[in-house]
């Protein structure tokens, strides 16, 4: 039975996990953490740079690196979150092709999916090497409120890093799943998900023999971790401006290395009461004098700094509630998700509004894998039975006379399901209409999301208002959303099926896939060669360490100075190989290094005199 | 129809027609003054310049110690001449010293680097540790092997014997590879690259140490560690493309040059293996020609390309880059400035690299945050010690500096020259 991931493709970090002889296990990547920075870099050099060290240095080569494409994926360059990324994103946001959005790193053009492949390829990677055996099959998570093109873009991103998505998950169903395996628990539960750039809530219901059906979600696709980050650092730049007079903001590695401390302190924070932010050599003055940054910051500092945030998640909560017609006292159980939840404060504030203490049971920055790690598992056991029932997360149906929103399926109704409504004429001796079929939530249907269009004809010519056509619409299963509409009269039909597009074509996937196939060929034989390399190098420096002593030692001799002479055409060649990257010659050279490795060590340790 | 003499390097000692003397011909040396006579030429002596007594009778050199060539020779007597020597078998032939250029084929090692350590440690007591260093780029040849063979002549080893006429000397003027072509080995590479001349040497082939035409054995051991004395002028950190440090150029000139007081300043103790080594000296005019010339500030492009020129040829390959890269600031198709800028990039990255460590090799803090605080370092430097985690190798390191990577590793060379940082083997 072939093994399936469940990867959680967060906005600021990915995890990757599987279940193993029954226990579900995140699985660590090579720095052996177990979530890795979403973020893609490319290097003046053109290397491409995935995951903790694309982080470490994305202030620093800032147009270069890829955050937050969670946010992007999907989306149509003409939409308002694509034009607010535009003017805050460091990096540069082109128009795709296809009306799509493209990401410019460096000399080159990437579509949204063809980043977020290159993140799920590393964790595909992770779990390769932690399985030692090919994956192929996987399950990916995405939040809630992701549309279909949202979602089609996350399937697409799978497609080209080589993984055969067998479903998305919603984020909060995971964390459910995750909270629920192996539990018989029948709950209606709150997902409380404060990650590194998104808020989420939801609520579900995990009914009898593990059902679980989402009742309603919401969030902000802008308020995480990063806007904590982001006080600290507002706070400790003020701070150095009063007592030096420089603005750190001014100097990009001052910024690098005040992001990862304001972050690095921020966690400490969620354990002791004040942390030290000590950055020696931060900048340097007009007098080109090097000045320090030693700060104190207190939990309670930090709390105040970020006070507002913490208030911002709670009033989403409230509105979620609020829309799902919920009290907070039949939310039985609220899960923590996201690494920023274990920051006392937001605790505090979720045992406040929900007033019950929140469950620690779960691991904030894992659960969302596990649960789809689990789905992933039941998926392919049929011993196993488990139901998803998810929701829509947005409202569907087709634009009306005078551009306005006609709601069919509301926001959060169960899927499958299926709803119809009759329409009229809107002038006399119309033939024909056209049906706009739309996604979203407000009354203005152009303020929707356009998921497909098209044309029932052969209506009966008639004043306005007499001609009825029956419009169905119906989501399966696999959320695919048909559009139906039918003369009553007549019984002319004409349908659609609405196909989610991430803005690719099928040629450009297909194009994608074997670039990455062809870097992760390119990625496996620099791997080998790295390994070949450290082998070589270490002999290398163990050689040259021996050179003074056995020079000493030898250089006498005709013979000593003949052999010296060989050892430094050894090593040089082995350098220049190295150099040259040829695997194939340091591979020969090891065997000649080894050897006067070897002899050099028997000339040093023979008893001299 | 006029005949022409053949090369003297070919000349036969069979050209001589006495046969008797043949077996004691071919015990002793011959001057190519007699073999030149027994060829039927006629060396002029100066005027006043007394003869050796065994040497009477063969010619004279004219005042410019030039040969004065004899009157052409019929066409059938230089034939019958040629038949004769043919006849001649060849034990009959006295050997004659083809060249009298001591020149002793190198011990060939494995490869050119073996040859070149085995070479730098007996010849000059050079305890060699790195690999070489490119050569002039702008050749874009490798010269390794003709460079050693080059450098090993010395002016003493020129026998004014064999000052033939040459091509007009370009007096004043350092022959550099750009003025040799490579491209094809020329069969007598010492009697055609150098000019020679026999009269009284000029002051430069007095102090024949000091010459800096050495760049074909540089082995790229004057970077950062050279003495304070002869320390390039290479830029603090930080500088690169803030401009050329004009004050460097005088001291740079005279280095080039070889008066009195600049001759002995170059030359290097051998026993120091940081430091730069000259030891196959070669006689050569000043690179710009004269100190004239080299006092004033060359101001257009081909004068500061003879200033990138000097500066790598020195070894200053952190004062070449600053050159290179002004002049490509304003010239961006200077062709000439950027392969130095290449090549000066090249070789600093290597050598830096060299002496950080592999690049898999990991970096780790080795004093306290109290004692780093006492250190004079720069944010940069600052900053690439926070990168430096204990877990991060170098390679990584250089990857999320968001510096220039001939800029890091300088600055993680200090840090490391410094103790502060210290590499470890990857985990």
């Amino acid at each position: 039975m072939e093994r399936v991931i469940g990867i959680d493709l967060g906005t600021t970090n990915s995890c990757v996990a599987i279940v193993e002889e029954g226990v579900p296990t995140v699985i660590p990547n090579r720095g052996g953490y177990k979530t890795t920075p979403s973020m893609v870099a490319i290097t003046e050099a053109g290397k491409r740079l995935v995951g903790h060290i694309a982080k470490r240095q994305a202030i620093t080569n800032a147009e270069n690196t890829v955050y937050a494409a969670k946010r992007l994926i999907g989306r149509k360059w003409s939409s308002p979150q694509v034009k607010n990324a535009i003017l805050t994103a460091s990096y540069k946001i082109v128009e795709g092709p296809h009306g799509d959005v493209r990401i410019q790193l460096r000399d080159k053009t990437y579509s949204v999916p063809e980043i977020s492949a290159m993140v799920l390829q590393e964790m595909k990677l992770f779990a390769e090497d932690y399985l030692n055996e090919p994956v192929s099959k996987a399950v990916i998570t995405v939040p809630a409120y992701f549309n279909d093109n949202q979602r089609q873009a996350t399937k697409d991103a799978g497609t080209i890093a080589g993984l055969d998505v067998i479903r998305i998950v919603n984020e909060p169903t995971a964390a459910a799943l995750a909270y629920g395996f192996g539990k018989q628990v029948e709950k209606t539960i709150a997902v409380f998900d404060l990650g590194g750039g998104t808020f989420d809530i939801s609520v579900l219901e995990i009914g009898a023999g593990g059902v679980f059906k989402v009742i309603a979600t919401a969030g902000d696709t802008f308020l995480g971790g990063e806007d904590f980050d982001a006080r600290v650092i507002d706070w400790l730049v003020q701070g150095f401006k009063e007592q030096f007079d420089v603005d750190l903001r001014q100097d990009r590695m001052a910024l690098q290395r005040l992001k990862d401390a304001a972050e690095k302190a921020k966690c400490e924070l969620s354990g002791v009461l004040e942390t030290e932010i000590n950055l020696p050599f931060i900048i340097s003055n007009a007098r080109n004098e090097a000045l320090h940054l030693q700060r104190t910051l207190s939990r309670a500092m930090l709390e105040q700094l970020c006070e507002d945030l913490v208030e911002r998640c709670v009033e989403i909560c409230s509105q979620t509630l609020e829309d799902a017609r919920l009290e907070r006292d039949e939310v039985e159980e609220v899960i923590l998700v996201g690494g920023m939840t274990r920051m006392p404060r937001v605790q505090e504030a979720v045992r406040d509004f929900f007033e019950r203490e929140p469950c620690k049971g779960v691991h904030p920055d894992e659960v969302v894998a596990l649960g789809a790690g689990v789905q992933g598992a039941a998926l392919v056991d049929e011993t196993k039975q488990m139901i998803l029932l998810d929701v829509t997360p947005h409202a569907l149906g087709i634009m009306t006379f005078g551009s306005n929103f006609e709601e069919l399926i509301p926001q959060n109704t169960t899927v499958p399901t299926s709803r119809s409504k009759i329409f009229t004429t809107s002038r006399d001796n119309q033939t024909a209409v056209k049906i706009l079929v739309m996604q979203g939530e407000h009354q203005n249907a152009t303020e929707n999301e356009l998921l497909g269009e098209f044309i029932l004809t052969g209506l009966r010519r008639a004043p306005k208002g007499q001609v009825e056509i029956e419009v169905t619409f119906e989501i399966n299963s696999d959320g695919i959303v048909s559009v139906l509409a039918k003369d009553l009269e007549t019984g002319q039909l004409q349908s659609i099926q609405v196909t989610a597009s991430s803005g690719l074509t099928k040629e450009e996937v297909g194009e994608m896939m074997e670039a990455a196939k062809e870097y992760l060929v390119d990625r496996r034989a620099s791997d080998q060669f790295e390994g070949v390399r450290q082998e070589a190098e270490k002999l290398i420096a163990e050689i040259e360490r021996m050179f003074p002593q056995v020079e000493q030692i030898v250089a006498s001799s005709d013979f000593g100075r003949d052999a010296i002479g060989k050892a430094r055409g050894i090593v040089e060649r082995s350098r220049q190989a190295i150099s040259r990257r040829d695997m194939a010659i340091v591979k020969e050279h090891i065997e000649a290094l080894s050897r006067t490795h070897r002899m050099f060590k028997g000339v040093v340790a023979r008893p001299q005199g | 129809m006029q005949s022409f003499p053949p090369d003297p390097d070919s000349l036969d000692s069979a050209w001589d027609a006495d046969g008797g003397e043949e077996d004691r011909e071919s015990t002793r040396r011959v001057d190519s003054r007699e073999l030149f006579a027994r060829a039927g030429f006629k060396l002029e002596e100066e005027p006043g310049e007394a003869q050796p007594a065994d040497q009477g009778g063969f010619g004279r050199r004219g005042a410019d110690g030039k040969i004065t060539l004899p009157p052409p020779v019929p066409e059938n007597e230089y034939l019958a001449r040629m038949m004769e020597v043919r006849t001649s078998s060849s034990q009959d032939i006295p050997s004659v010293p083809r060249s009298t250029i001591p020149w002793e084929s190198p011990r060939v090692a494995e490869d050119f680097a073996g040859t070149l350590g085995v070479l730098l440690e007996e010849q000059v007591g050079f305890d060699c540790d790195e690999p070489g260093v490119i050569s002039s780029p702008s050749q874009g040849l490798d010269f390794g092997a003709p460079s050693i063979q080059a450098a090993e002549i010395s002016v003493d080893d020129l026998s004014e014997d064999f000052s033939i006429d040459p091509p007009p000397p370009v007096r004043g003027r350092l022959i550099t590879l750009d003025d040799i072509d490579l491209s094809e080995p020329s069969p007598t590479p010492h009697a055609q690259r150098f000019t020679m001349e026999a009269t009284e040497p000029p002051a430069w082939k007095k102090t024949e140490k000091d010459v800096g035409f050495d760049f074909r054995l540089d082995l790229g051991f004057d970077g950062p560690e050279l003495a304070a004395e002869e320390s390039p002028a290479t830029p603090p950190p930080g500088t690169l493309r803030y401009g050329l440090i004009e004050e460097d150029v005088e001291e740079l000139g005279v280095v080039g040059a070889t008066s009195p007081q600049a001759g002995p300043a170059s030359l290097v103790e051998p026993t120091n293996p940081l430091r730069r080594e000259r030891p196959h000296t070669l006689p050569c005019p000043p690179l710009l020609g004269d100190d004239q010339h080299l006092a004033e500030p060359p101001s257009s492009a081909g004068g500061r390309h003879d200033k990138l020129r000097l500066r790598f040829e020195v070894g200053d390959y952190s004062g070449a880059l600053v050159l290179a890269e002004a002049l490509l600031d304003e010239d961006a198709d200077d062709e000439i400035a950027r392969r130095y800028a290449d090549s000066c990039n090249e070789t600093l990255r290597q050598m830096y690299k060299a002496r950080i460590g592999a690049g898999s090799q990991v970096l780790r803090v080795m004093i306290s945050r109290e004692e780093l605080r006492s250190l004079n370092l720069d944010h940069r430097a600052g900053f690439l010690l926070s990168c430096i985690d204990g877990y991060s190798s170098i390679d990584e390191i250089l990857d999320v500096s968001g510096m220039q990577e001939l800029e890091a590793l300088r600055l993680l060379f200090e840090l490391v020259q410094a103790d502060v940082i210290r590499c470890i083997p990857a985990p």
